[in-house]
């Protein structure tokens, strides 16, 4: 039973944190109509910005082990948040912005060329090795049983397998490290949808991507709309890249490309455009994963991408609008 | 001398096959309009169909056998690509442009995911296909090439006319008519199932094809030959191209000669720390040059900006 608790546990945050960045993808598919496809690059862009961040000494400030690390949390927060914006913005602005309006095809390709041009940024200036997350989260707990050892990836292996590993030894062990990412993925989850759903802003952001004409004519400027647009998309896959990497290690250029194509698959199980259906599909994802990792025999845990692809599939097929999604007025 | 021979015939033969994908891809997205970022998937059914049939040549055996094998592995290699296509006309004709995308991605990277955690299709580490035709090695390793390479390119120039030839028949006018706007074709009495039909059966076939060409002449084939990036890439050539058959070839030569220049330091312009800075930021370099491309010119590099209605 308390396996159970746990796995639930972990399936919503991986949930959560698909559902963070497919709430960015999903929120500039509505308002620019541009499958955003370098968006796993910016949560690629917030983990590094968060792992320099918490591995500065200069922010080891404050009186006691406790204040240090709530400190360093909140910095590493702020700068993978800010780090991942700027990166958004700055592909918005030189490479999206001249090419959204023309074609869409063309601006597909955009933005796969945008993705292997941080990936290839990444390579040069980060280094192709993995890296493990400085162990920040301990001094809240009391007895931490020794995670760094899991923490870190082991050298070598690909992504993926190092993921699958770290998953299960976190499933395990409960550890300051869940505390904190559950706070702040609350803390993100609330803050984006307060964003949308309650400020004028995002009611104009909203209203742009039902309809961007009508939004023009009652005095709202798209373009500016679609700047804040990326900018908040990319501080959240940004805080989810910290997030990530905090939980599960393994920071290295690459990383951004699968759970990145596992948002895009949340954002369609949800409803493109949909803030609230990204977030449903992102936890439908999550827990579907962890509990069909927890439970189901080894031999088949290889095929999980193919089974994610495969809900993809069938959900085009039946319900191509997602869960939550409604009709967008096609561009003839 | 040779060694220069040898680089320029085995390029051309690689060349061609890409040449050949690329036609296909003509096909599915220049006439038909539909936004594929899966035909990879059937030129990794292509190339795993002819890697399969290529094991049943027995050590030894007479060259009439492995001269049946060949083409017994391009039929079933083409037959495979499109069994493929026939699966994706049903949900082409429901879904339209990004979702559409999105199933045929979501298409080949199962089908790559399959083999990839097949053991039998060799797993990661890809599958040695048995030659059926001489190996080019050793002496007679430029006379192989160079027919090879000449095979190739009257192969690839049989695409492409054939292609362009469609494009101008009376087919290939319904399959225009229907992309740029179904509703008025399809007023006109035109039917959209039939014209995914034939442009899905004609597509992913010259995938395939391409793909059991690159199985023997390769002599190996692996998942990560066929990744979503080199599907893109494709995409790329023909959007470049201006969705035209003869225009993708050109396309495909402009960005193979930006990728070679750049391997080969400006063609041995640049020496020393640039040079080196150059090879070494390669990939970096082409992705930034192609958005710049496509930036400058989204319906081709020959096609005029204006306005034009597309899939």
């Amino acid at each position: 039973m308390s396996y159970l608790l746990t796995q639930l546990g972990n399936g919503l945050m991986l949930g959560c944190m698909y559902g963070l960045i497919a709430v960015g993808f999903s929120l500039v598919y509505g308002v620019a109509r541009l499958m955003n496809f370098a968006h796993g690059e910016f949560f690629m862009v917030g983990a590094y910005g968060a792992l320099f961040s918490a591995e500065l000494p200069l922010w080891r400030w404050g009186n006691g082990a406790g204040a240090t690390m709530f400190w360093t949390l909140v910095i590493s927060v702020l700068v993978s948040a800010a780090s991942g914006a700027l990166v958004s913005v700055l592909v918005e602005r030189l490479a999206y912005r001249r090419i959204r309006r023309v074609s869409r095809t063309a601006t597909f390709l955009v933005a796969v060329g945008a993705s292997i041009l941080l990936q290839q940024i990444g390579f040069k200036v980060f280094s192709a090795s993995p890296r493990g997350f400085p162990d920040v989260c301990t001094p809240v707990v009391v007895a931490a049983p020794t995670l760094s050892g899991w923490l870190q990836p082991s050298a070598g292996l690909p992504c993926e397998v190092a993921v699958t590993s770290q998953l299960q030894a976190v499933a395990l062990s409960p550890s300051g490290t869940s505390a904190v990412t559950f706070v702040v993925l609350a803390f993100a989850v609330w803050g984006a949808l307060f964003f949308v759903l309650r400020t004028d802003t995002g009611l104009a952001i909203r209203a742009v991507s039902i309809d961007e004409k009508s939004a023009r004519s009652v005095g709202i400027r798209p373009q500016p709309a679609i700047v804040i647009t990326f900018a908040v998309g990319g501080a959240l896959a940004g805080i989810a890249g910290f997030l990530w990497s905090l939980r599960y290690g393994g920071v290295q250029p690459l990383m951004g490309f699968i759970p990145g194509v596992k948002a895009f698959v949340a954002a369609v199980i949800g409803g493109v455009g949909s803030v609230t259906g990204a977030l449903v599909g992102g936890l439908l994802l999550g827990l579907l994963e962890t509990l069909s990792f927890a439970y189901l025999p080894g031999e088949v845990s290889g095929y999980r991408d193919a089974v994610t692809l495969l809900l993809l599939l069938v959900f085009l097929l039946i319900r191509p609008l997602g869960l939550l999604g409604r009709q967008f007025g096609e561009a003839a | 001398m040779a060694l220069l021979a040898d680089y320029i015939l085995t390029h051309l033969v690689y060349l061609s096959i890409l040449v050949i994908f690329a036609a296909g891809v003509v096909v599915l997205y220049g006439l038909a309009g539909v936004f594929t970022l899966g035909h990879q998937g059937f030129m990794a059914i292509g190339a795993y169909f002819a890697a399969g049939i290529a094991c049943l040549m027995p050590a030894g055996g007479s060259p009439i056998l492995a001269a049946a094998l060949l083409v017994a592995s391009v039929i079933a290699g083409v037959g495979g690509a499109v069994a493929g296509g026939l699966l994706l006309t049903g949900p082409s004709v429901r879904l339209r442009g990004d979702y559409m995308a999105l199933a045929t991605l979501a298409f080949a990277e199962i089908l790559v995911a399959l083999i990839r955690n097949t053991e039998a299709l060799g797993g990661m580490r890809g599958l040695d296909v048995a030659s059926l035709l001489p190996r080019a090695s050793g002496s007679a390793r430029l006379p192989i090439l160079g027919t090879y390479a000449l095979a190739s390119v009257a192969m690839a120039a049989g695409a492409v006319l054939a292609v362009q030839r469609l494009g101008r028949s009376r087919l290939g006018i319904a399959l225009r008519a229907l992309r740029d706007d179904e509703l008025a074709a399809r007023s006109m009495g035109l039917e959209n199932r039939r014209a995914r039909l034939i442009s899905f059966t004609m597509g992913a076939g010259l995938c395939g094809l391409a793909g059991c060409l690159y199985a023997h002449f390769s002599g190996h084939v692996s998942p990560r030959d066929f990744g979503f990036v080199q599907g893109a890439m494709v995409l790329l050539y023909v959007v470049l191209g201006g969705s035209t058959a003869v225009g993708t070839v050109c396309a495909v030569a402009v960005v193979y000669f930006l990728d070679e220049g750049l391997k080969l330091r400006c063609f041995g312009l640049l020496t020393g720390g640039l040079g080196d800075a150059l090879v070494n930021w390669k990939d970096a370099i082409l992705a930034g040059l192609l958005i710049a491309l496509l930036a400058w010119r989204p319906y081709g590099l020959l096609t005029a900006n204006r306005l034009r209605s597309e899939p």
